[in-house]
């Protein structure tokens, strides 16, 4: 089960290599971002066989790369990054994953986390009510078959013109909140069934609605750029496409299974079906997952709205008024159409980024243009226990990953360990012996994402910021958490 | 005839194993079930009916129409009753019923690894899910 590290070679401080192997089943090679630590444990299960697998795909540009989050699991590792060429490569919907556009966005708010503190308690209570979560519950946006093509082709910026929130919120979104190459009509009649009420909803599993004080800020220009600033109350939402997402992967992995034979690939996994770029089924696929992470955006973009009016909604019972803005909001699940610098040449390229953040550096036009002078927000949430992170992007991450960061602490221990070693009541505890208040679905859910199960998040972050992939710009301290 | 949960650092992996093809996917869907939630008061059953160009596809498939009909329902199962071709052709009951303690969501079911293995006990197979 171990992977055999002799075959990996040291290459920089945090980089270590895969060479391709010499019997063709690796295209290119495979590089992983990490420190000794996070190798060793990165060959304790399949993750970098995983990430191997990513070097077999047709038309793979530069290595198939891997974050220091990287952990298990199917098809591609969680953390990994592939970038393929749209003339001779492939699109991958295991490069993706099920749950398109899982992202997360950071509400910066007006006040500082001491004035929040007292109506803390009260504040989590109106949130959750606020917010459906857990599994299943619908939210109470419900939609009818021609709005829901709104939103798969409008993302947030169908949200804010239709009442959730402003024009500003979606510009602050990873693509302005939309894809424009979405089509409504390349989601099935099943998937779309799966979206009609799941708009505005958090879902369940590793998703969270979160209150946070920013502790330390490493980078004043970019933290100002930011709006950020020490002791301020910012706010995290990380959800997906729910089971509209699912069940477009779900569709096109099955609809793959038939194309790769057709196209002859000799696929060492079946979870990495892929399709040519630019097949039909290839562009089919493009136009689904877009549509599905349109959908994220729009998802996030409802919460927002519903959280914002939970704050008001406190003002009568003594809450100070409580402006939150989006700093940002990004994808870690999703592939894209991207133009990058290979060998001197500006190419454009098919990037897949599974359990990966967008880290774009400072005047790249995709940046908003508040931000276009420091650097693309990269966020990257910890473990509820602990911290989470904002950094920004830089010019080593394009010129080395694709314009790529980690997503998050990346998990260390199965659901199934965490729910055996971990009393939820206990947990529970002392995370409200940190002062950190929580609301969870299920005890069992909430011992399946305690801090124990994730990665050291200060680690997984000095690694990227080492590396040069991303920069520390300021670190936040969970106050309250809603857990789906 | 039967299931064991196997240790995946993200998501969930189910050993499965019956005396045929048959009762590999009458396991497969019962730990399925077992993975949402325990059932609670039965509700009237439904059919199936789901071909494949494979083995695998169609235990995928099958999976697939059981996690489908679970979300839309908000549900689980508590019996299922599978008859399978060689020519890879399903039909199936399946008697959905309420969830009376919810474990958890399971997303989709996966290709990765799967291979339906003839032993000399019956037929196995690793499933993973995203959950």
């Amino acid at each position: 089960m171990a992977y055999d590290l002799s075959r990996v070679q040291q290459i920089g401080q945090y980089c270590y290599e895969i060479p391709r192997a010499a019997d063709g089943s690796m295209r290119t090679s495979a590089r992983l971002y990490a420190d000794e630590e996070i190798l060793r444990s990165a060959a304790e299960d399949r993750s970098l066989n995983q990430l191997t697998n990513v070097a077999w795909l047709p038309g793979i540009v530069g290595s198939a790369l891997a974050m220091p989050d990287i952990h298990e699991g199917y098809g591609f590792p969680i953390g990994g990054v592939a970038a393929t060429g749209l003339k001779d490569g492939v699109v991958s919907p295991g490069g993706v994953g099920y749950d398109i556009n899982c992202g997360v966005r950071l509400l910066t708010g007006s006040l500082d986390a001491n004035e929040v503190r007292p109506h803390l308690s009260r504040l989590m209570d109106a949130v959750t009510q606020a917010v459906p979560s857990g599994v299943g519950r619908g939210g109470d946006v419900r939609l009818k078959r021609a709005r829901l093509a709104d939103v798969l082709e409008g993302g947030a910026q169908w949200a804010a013109q239709a009442g959730y929130g402003s024009r500003e919120d979606a510009e602050h979104c990873e693509e302005g909140g939309r894809i424009a190459r979405a089509r409504a009509d390349a989601v099935s009649d099943r998937a779309q069934d799966r979206g009609l009420d799941q708009v505005g909803t958090l879902g369940s599993g590793n998703h969270f609605l979160e209150f946070d004080e920013v502790v330390d800020v490493y980078d004043a220009r970019a933290a100002d750029a930011f709006g950020l600033r020490p002791g301020q109350l910012v706010v995290q939402i990380h959800s997906g496409s729910r089971g509209l997402g699912h069940q477009v992967c779900t569709d096109y992995v099955r609809r793959f299974q038939t194309s790769t034979k057709r196209f002859g690939y000799d696929l060492p996994d079946r979870e990495l079906v892929c399709a040519p770029v630019e097949s039909d089924e290839g562009q089919d696929y493009l136009a689904a997952m877009s549509a599905a992470a349109n959908y994220a955006w729009a998802n996030r973009q409802v919460m927002t709205e519903a959280v914002r009016r939970a704050c008001e909604r406190l003002r009568g019972a003594g809450l100070p008024a409580l402006i939150l803005s989006v700093l940002y909001d990004v994808a870690h699940n999703v592939a894209k159409i991207e133009t990058h610098q290979v060998r001197g040449k500006s190419l454009p390229l098919c990037v897949h980024r599974k359990g990966a953040t967008r880290a774009f550096p400072p005047g790249h036009p995709d940046v908003p243009a508040v931000y276009r002078s420091v650097g693309q927000p990269v966020l990257v949430p910890g473990d509820m226990g602990t911290a989470s992170y904002v950094l920004r992007g830089t010019d080593v991450a394009m010129a080395e990953t694709f314009g790529s960061s980690c997503h998050g602490a990346g998990r260390v221990m199965s659901r199934g360990a965490a729910r055996s070693r971990v009393d939820a009541r206990d947990l529970r505890q002392r995370l409200e012996q940190k002062g950190i208040v929580v609301r969870a679905g299920s005890l069992k859910g909430l011992a399946e994402e305690a801090p124990e199960a994730y990665k050291d998040i200060h680690r997984v972050v000095e690694v990227v910021h080492g590396a040069g992939l991303a920069l520390k710009v300021a670190r936040l301290r969970p106050l309250g958490v809603v857990k789906g | 005839m039967g299931f064991e949960e196997l240790q995946h650092t993200a998501d969930v992996a189910l050993r499965c194993w019956g005396p045929d093809v048959s009762g590999l996917f009458t396991a497969a869907a019962e730990g399925l079930a077992s993975l949402i939630g325990r059932p609670g008061a039965v509700k009237d059953p439904f059919s199936v009916g789901l071909s494949a160009p494979d083995v695998e596809t169609l235990l995928v498939d099958w999976l697939t129409e059981l996690i489908y009909h679970a979300e839309r329902t908000g549900g689980t199962f508590c019996r299922v009753e599978v008859v399978i071709s060689p020519s890879h052709e399903l039909q199936a009951r399946v008697w959905p019923a309420e969830v009376v303690e919810r474990r958890g969501v399971v997303k989709a079911a996966t290709y990765h690894g799967l291979m339906v293995e003839p032993r000399p006990e019956g037929c196995t197979a690793t499933i993973v899910f995203d959950t």
